[in-house]
């Protein structure tokens, strides 16, 4: 190899490299990385559903390119995401590699969509009378400690009492379990530094139409908070919050919401019997309304769609038709992403709806069998300048009959 | 050096016609034949996880501006690494720092190579001389970086690069050839020596930056 040395002033040299050298020092810097198969997957998967509308103007425009994370950042994503999986929820790795790490959007969006949707099917518990569907939402909401830096998970759970009758009220009752999962930090960190401890709660309430029934509540009734545990120093289960990510619908008034910006003006998002008895079960006709259902008549936006088709699915026991078919229209709904090959941790065949936000992707999964919810997550976006990919809440929805209509 | 360049299996993803009324299946296959590549080398650039979000961006915008395809101006390949090194213009300070922060590493290897034995001392080399050339590709013009990469980490002809920066293509062989000399020039580390020596290489005066 050639070596020679060009003089640079007084007594130093610099010695120049041979093509060979460059070459070399080129291959040697950032040596060629792996190919992760399931971003690719996503992306394929994204760009073959947005190939898929052939209106230009549906596209996903492109926004400005994201910011390099900080690396640091990676291990909580993978923390909380390991952290999740013990708890019984649905799997948090990548819905879209298949168990054999197949590039599943190969088949998922050139495949007819109906092909899987055709197979999906809107069973409902069967309710005698007097008995109530309980919904059971289980969620672990994800907190950043704003003065310590510390970073854990709540545990709570709303359940919901369905009576098959929807001109009675519903109670509710939501409970934080005081269970803590501690991401970066723990509770004697927290402490020290300021960050405020609460205390486990449970609060029950009302949704649905009129008054609640005379008896254990008054009407409008306000919900109650009775302490549980307090946090034992040392201990991994203590508790607390600065900014909900999630809203957990507690009153009438305060449906879900996992979307920060300003719902839109529609009945979906506080679905009254009049209103799923109204909705078409033509998946054409959904998606329209889906699409301009709007009270202020601004456009509807993906994220809104999938807001309110959300809404709607979860409150739509007893109606399987309709929730087919908004799966139907969400399938076919431009920006949200259509998944169709995937499984819960219990290998139950699922199929998956993900919309991206400005700083977060939610994603809705729905039981091919029964077309109900059966989980439903946030995680930031992967370009997010802080916390690249961090689950911000993670929610498993189970629905069992109960001959009570409360707790 | 490694060519990081896979040919589609199909001579006519070479120069698709991407006007069709169903963009999925030519997009598809565009795909397969190109994001795994382009992704490994936007996450040289710029690191694996800039790299994704850029590799699904750039096939977005793609499908996007399918119409402004024109087939007899270029490959498609070319023409999506075009696509790529336009978003990665918002990535050049990232890049840039990271190439300084490499290049940061230059003075901590030299301490660390002394005393290693032979197997150790090259690898500690080949790093160093690695970060050398970092601090010197820092100092490069985004279009002349964008050149000499698009051939050495993407493994695009020349004929390609033209293609994709859209320029011609004898600017580019002459960009490269003049960026090539700088940093043979410039990328290597300045000795202080006592003795004078007389050996005559390369000028270095002549920077690539613009």
């Amino acid at each position: 190899m050639a070596k020679r040395r060009a003089k640079v002033h007084g007594g130093s040299i610099r010695k120049v490299w041979s093509d060979a050298e460059l070459d070399q020092a080129l291959a040697d810097l950032h040596p060629e990385p792996e190919t992760r198969q399931d971003e690719l997957s996503r992306a394929k998967a994204a760009l073959l559903r947005a190939a898929g509308e052939v209106d230009d103007e549906l596209l996903p425009v492109s926004g400005p390119p994201s910011k390099k994370r900080p690396g640091a950042w990676r291990w909580i994503a993978a923390a909380a995401a390991a952290a999740l999986i013990p708890g019984g929820v649905i799997v948090a790795t990548n819905v879209f590699v298949d168990n054999d790490g197949q590039d599943t959007a190969n088949h998922a969006t050139l495949a007819p969509v109906d092909d899987v949707l055709s197979n999906l099917r809107g069973a409902d518990l069967p309710l005698r009378a007097g008995q109530y569907r309980l919904s059971t939402e289980s969620t672990w909401t994800t907190w950043v400690g704003k003065t310590s830096g510390v970073i854990y998970q709540t545990h709570e759970i709303f359940e919901r009492w369905l009576p098959a009758d929807w001109s009675l009220p519903r109670m509710t009752r939501f409970t934080r379990t005081g269970e803590i999962r501690w991401i970066k930090g723990d509770y004697g960190t927290a402490k020290a530094l300021g960050e405020p401890i609460p205390s486990a709660t449970i609060d029950t309430g009302w949704e649905g139409q009129p008054s609640p029934p005379t008896g254990g509540q008054a009407s409008g009734a306000r919900p109650t908070s009775t302490p549980i545990a307090p946090p034992q120093s040392g201990s991994t289960t203590t508790n607390l919050p600065p900014e909900a990510p999630v809203a957990t619908k507690l009153t009438q008034d305060a449906p879900i919401s996992t979307q920060r910006s300003k719902p839109p003006k529609t009945s979906w998002m506080t679905p009254s019997r009049e209103l799923l008895d109204e909705l078409p079960t033509d998946p054409a006709k959904l998606l329209e309304r889906l699409r301009n259902d709007n009270r202020d008549g601004e456009v509807i936006t993906a994220p809104e769609m999938f807001d309110m088709a959300h809404s709607v699915m979860r409150s739509s026991h007893g109606y399987g038709d309709l929730r087919v078919a908004l799966c139907k229209a969400l399938a076919k709904a431009p920006g949200i992403t259509f998944e169709k090959n995937a499984t819960t941790s219990d290998h139950r065949p699922v199929i998956s709806f993900s919309v991206q936000e400005a700083d977060r992707i939610k994603t809705l999964v729905v039981d091919l069998a029964t077309a109900n919810i059966t989980d439903y997550r946030a995680a930031r976006n992967r370009s997010d300048p802080e916390f690249p990919g961090l689950s911000l809440h993670e929610t498993t929805v189970t629905t069992q009959v109960t001959d009570k209509g409360g707790p | 050096m490694k060519n990081d360049h896979e040919r589609a299996g199909s001579p006519g993803l070479d120069r698709p016609d991407l006007g069709g009324p169903d963009p999925a299946p030519v997009f598809g296959m565009l795909f397969d034949a190109y994001a795994a590549p382009l992704q490994r080398y936007l996450a040289r650039r710029v690191g694996t996880e800039t790299a994704h979000d850029l590799v699904a961006e750039t096939f977005l915008v793609a499908l996007r501006r399918r119409e402004t395809y024109r087939p007899e101006a270029g490959t498609a390949r070319a023409w999506l690494y075009g696509i790529a090194t336009n978003l990665l213009r918002h990535h050049v300070r990232t890049e840039t720092r990271a190439f300084k922060a490499t290049a940061r590493l230059a003075a901590a290897g030299e301490a660390i190579s002394a005393g290693h034995d032979g197997r150790v001392a090259e690898r500690v080399d080949a790093q160093q001389r690695a970060a050398q050339l970092a601090g010197a590709l820092a100092a490069l013009s985004e279009a002349d970086r964008d050149t000499l990469l698009l051939v050495s980490w993407a493994g695009l002809e020349p004929g390609e690069v033209a293609e994709a920066l859209g320029i011609p293509a004898g600017t580019v062989r002459s960009r490269l050839h003049r960026v090539r000399r700088w940093l043979r020039a410039n990328a290597p580390e300045i000795k202080t020596e006592s003795t004078k020596d007389n050996s005559s290489g390369e000028e270095a005066g002549e920077s690539a930056r613009r």
